[in-house]
């Protein structure tokens, strides 16, 4: 086992690296002079050239890019053209907030898609199964950013049940949670829910759940400990996708609650050119991605035994 | 007094919407302000403002606060020699008096004596000391110097003796790792501890203005060196608030400065509130929603609520009633502008006079800005001094573009005219305002058979393209750096040809010269805005620009907030407000 992951790791840095590169080619080909964005439009071309100088802006991409990769190599993301802040130590003084409303997301999508899903199944084609099918596609649907203006105009804005936005640490930050827990949570909710519902539909059909039936056992101990489990798999597949959901999903709603997080911080990025920052947040995104796929597979082992890596 | 000088229209707005949204009166007043508390209409202490902020701060350092959210913040830490008041007259802050000699090239302040830094680790033991005038020379000297990659400069650039010399030769030491053989900026002068002196290379008339900018805030040499490439998150200053905290992406608090020195008219020192509650938010939707919940002390009305808000009169509907209403203008000029050194249309006058006539901008400000707006007759927004009610400007009038179209020969009509095929229309994203405005702009330049595509790329690469003069029709605005109309003419200096300067357009015309440098050496106020009225004639006539609007805000107040003034250039006098209980 700990040679599978430490063979999953060395098999991640090719990955790495071809996303640092399409990445730092992209934010070239995309055109724009970063120096002169971070001077200010009155600079002078003197200045914008000194500073290009002291950050390495002058030479060709492709020896910008081995700059970096040298730099990364030492664990140095640079610091942001705009605000001089270490790049690293911005990601790290965001990443617990987005930690925080990915982690609640995922499992509000968790804790409320499976049980719609084995509902669903258990019911097929029922009025409750239609419902909570319709309300999953719904879900899938619609853009989070959307969502998340709806919910905060319902029920922050009219009903005043909860904050508009905000955000805090502790117990207190629970309340400023909720809403985009639900606004990121609810696309994989409905994905978790449809996939509960297709695969155990599935696994009702076989044999075994025949045969559990037949041995006397309750409908609850036949759903929930042999039909779940073996139902369980191909939700914990797409689990790795949707973290790259939940991901890209907090760029736009953190944007929405003013959340401090890293999606924030990429955005700004994005559109003051900031390359340094642009890069930092894709290469953390992309490490964090590569480690939960890791993760996901190996859970597989655990929920299938038929599953060994050697 | 942010100092920001292409913005777009759409920035513009976010930043008016933006400044910032509430305040809420928390706090409670103690005995010994009993007096304060009973002056009718005047001035009361406590209470902690609250607003809504819609973008990340960059910097806290003035040298580096070039963008609207970092210099609301720093405006109430730092203080300058001198400010605008609220008929953007300049009033002294630091300099109690200035004299100007030798033909204005010589600019003499004396220093006000009771001014504090704030109390701050890096003085020793942790209290601010008395500001002098070799803090005003430092900082000065910040800006000059190439290694603090101040993004001011250009306030200084040719403009001050011995600056150019100074920076040239520290930035060459750095380079070659030795010490500086030139260790002052000659034409910045300690003459005692109190007086300051600037001497400029010429007479540059509206040079004032400049040390009422974000940039010259002064900083002290021990903070600054202190905290090193962090000071820019640790500001010292001798403003009317400290900083208390900066959580980026979050809230900014601040609280007030006990030692302040300044008083109002009364004599009771300033500011009024105990603090300031800044919460950085990105969508004005929400910050709106926040304001209505009475979580901010003002907001912008953004256009999803515009309706409900605003009634067609633009005055309050019903239920917005209990708020007070604020109308603001922002000394801006929405335009687009045409490359002069493309053929066709910058080398033709009749077809840049026929894109003028062919739009309808109150029907654009009407139909897509909800009002906010004021058609723009020439460079010059209304508020500025020397704004010229006489200008003619250009009239809505489609059979006169048609008519000079033909003339240009360009009439698709014309038997022996040839058309004069697509024209792309290059504007920046990151707006719906702007796109809609570019579309409506489309659509009645396409009735005069001026057919135009739009091309909408990122704020970069359009400002790239700008600069580089590869697009021949491009959106583009213009905010007041200062009150003077030097500011916007220079847009249209040949000497100042983007990217270098911030004449995008590479409008260029000898009279025009003429009279702009005429205008630099003159010291009677009165007599160079009669040179600005006649130079910007030539603009209008010329017609680099397709001149658009001024922006015209609307703020809602919360109904307790007091004297709280929206100023042109996102001015943001905190130490005034105070809170009705």
């Amino acid at each position: 086992m700990y040679q599978y992951i430490l063979r999953r790791l060395v098999q991640a840095i090719p990955v790495l690296l071809g996303v640092t590169f399409v990445t730092y080619f992209l934010v070239f080909y995309a055109g724009g002079d970063p120096a002169r964005l971070a001077m200010g439009v009155r600079s002078d071309l003197a200045t914008v050239e000194s500073f290009k100088e002291e950050w390495g802006l002058n030479k060709p991409w492709y020896v910008q890019y081995c700059t970096f990769l040298k730099r990364l190599a030492h664990g140095d993301l640079g610091r942001s053209l705009s605000t001089n802040e270490e790049v690293l130590l911005s990601i790290l003084e965001r990443f617990p907030a987005t930690l925080k409303l990915g982690l609640a997301s995922l499992a509000f999508a968790i804790i409320f898609g499976i049980p719609i899903g084995i509902i669903s199944a258990v019911k097929p084609r029922s009025f409750l199964d239609n419902i909570l099918m319709v309300v999953a596609l719904l879900g899938i649907s619609t853009p989070s950013f959307f969502f998340g203006i709806i919910l905060i105009w319902v029920f922050g804005y009219l009903l005043g049940w909860l904050p508009v936005s905000g955000f805090d640490t502790g117990l207190s930050g629970i309340k400023y949670l909720i809403l985009p827990t639900i606004a990121l949570g609810t696309g994989p909710l409905a994905v978790f829910a449809r996939l509960t519902r297709s695969s155990m539909l599935e696994v009702l059909r076989q044999e075994y759940i025949l045969t559990a039936r037949a041995k006397g056992l309750g409908e609850v101990r036949v759903i929930l400990k042999h039909a779940l489990k073996n139902s369980l798999i191909s939700v914990v597949t797409v689990l790795g996708s949707s973290l790259a959901g939940l991901l890209s999903g907090t760029f736009f709603v953190e944007f929405i609650f003013g959340w401090p997080g890293i999606g924030l911080l990429a955005v700004d990025a994005i559109s003051n050119f900031d390359i340094p920052v642009i890069l930092g947040t894709v290469i953390f995104a992309s490490v964090l991605f590569v480690l939960a796929n890791i993760a996901v597979d190996i859970t597989y082992a655990f929920l299938d035994p038929r599953i060994h890596y050697g | 007094m942010v100092k920001r000088m292409k913005i777009h229209i759409e920035k513009l707005y976010v930043l008016i919407m933006a400044a910032a949204i509430v305040l809420a009166g928390i706090g409670g007043c103690g005995k010994k302000e009993a007096q304060l508390q009973d002056r009718e209409g005047k001035g009361k202490r406590g209470g902690v403002l609250r607003v809504a902020l819609t973008g990340e701060l960059r910097s806290l350092d003035p040298a580096r606060v070039g963008d609207t959210a970092s210099g609301l913040i720093a405006e109430q830490i730092y203080n300058g020699l001198v400010e605008f008041d609220n008929e953007l007259k300049i009033r002294p802050v630091l300099a109690e008096s200035w004299t100007v000699t030798e033909g204005g090239k010589v600019w003499r302040f004396n220093l006000r004596q009771d001014v504090k830094f704030h109390d701050d680790p890096s003085f020793p033991g942790g209290k601010g000391r008395k500001l002098v005038a070799g803090d005003i020379k430092y900082s000065f000297e910040r800006i000059v110097n190439a290694n603090t990659l101040s993004t001011g400069w250009w306030l200084f650039n040719g403009k001050i003796k011995g600056a150019n010399d100074y920076r040239e030769e520290n930035a060459l030491a750095e380079k070659e790792n030795r010490e500086s053989r030139i260790k002052d900026v000659e034409g910045f002068k300690v003459i005692d501890a109190y007086t300051f002196q600037i001497e400029l290379t010429r007479p540059f008339a509206p040079f004032i203005n400049l040390m009422a900018m974000s940039y010259t805030w002064v900083v002290p040499k021990e903070a600054v060196e202190y905290y090193g490439k962090d000071f820019f998150k640790h500001p010292v200053g001798t403003g009317p608030f400290m900083l208390e905290e900066w959580s980026p992406g979050l809230r900014v608090i601040m609280k007030r400065n006990p030692e302040y020195w300044e008083a109002d008219e009364d004599g009771v020192q300033l500011p009024y509130l105990d603090g300031i509650n800044i919460r950085i938010l990105r969508d004005n939707l929400v910050a709106f929603m926040e304001f209505d919940k009475g979580n901010f002390d003002y907001s912008g009305i953004p256009p999803e609520v515009w309706d409900k808000v605003m009634t067609k009169e633009n005055k309050l509907t019903s239920k917005y009633q209990k708020y007070q209403l604020v109308k603001t203008s922002s000394l801006d000029t929405g335009y687009y502008g045409f490359m002069m050194t493309h053929s066709p249309i910058g080398t033709n006058k009749d077809l840049r006079q026929a894109f003028n006539y062919a739009i309808d901008r109150q029907s654009i400000i009407d139909n897509v800005l909800n009002g906010r707006g004021i058609p723009a007759k020439g460079a010059l927004p209304p508020e500025m001094p020397g704004f010229n009610k006489e200008l003619k400007g250009y009239d809505y009038d489609p059979a006169k573009a048609k008519e000079l179209l033909a003339k240009a020969g360009f009439s698709n009509g014309f038997p022996n005219g040839k058309g004069l095929g697509e024209i792309t229309l290059q504007l920046n994203s990151g707006g719906t305002t702007n796109e809609d405005v570019a579309e409506a702009i489309q659509d009645q330049l396409g009735k005069v058979g001026i057919n135009v595509k739009l091309s909408i790329i990122s704020w970069p690469q359009h400002l790239d393209s700008v600069d580089r003069g590869t697009t021949q029709f491009f959106r583009m605005g213009w905010v007041a750096d200062y009150p003077d109309p030097e500011n916007f003419l220079a847009l249209f200096y040949s000497k100042n040809f983007s990217p270098e300067g911030p004449n995008s357009t590479r409008f260029s015309n000898e009279e025009f010269d003429k009279l702009f440098e005429e205008a630099l050496n003159l010291t009677d106020f009165d007599k160079r805005l009669k040179l600005y009225q006649k130079a910007e004639e030539i603009v209008v006539e010329e017609a680099p620009w397709l001149f658009i609007s001024h922006g015209v805000g609307y703020v809602l107040l919360q109904p307790n907030l007091r004297n709280m003034v929206f100023l042109p250039m996102a001015i943001n006098r905190y130490k005034v407000v105070w809170l009705e209980k």
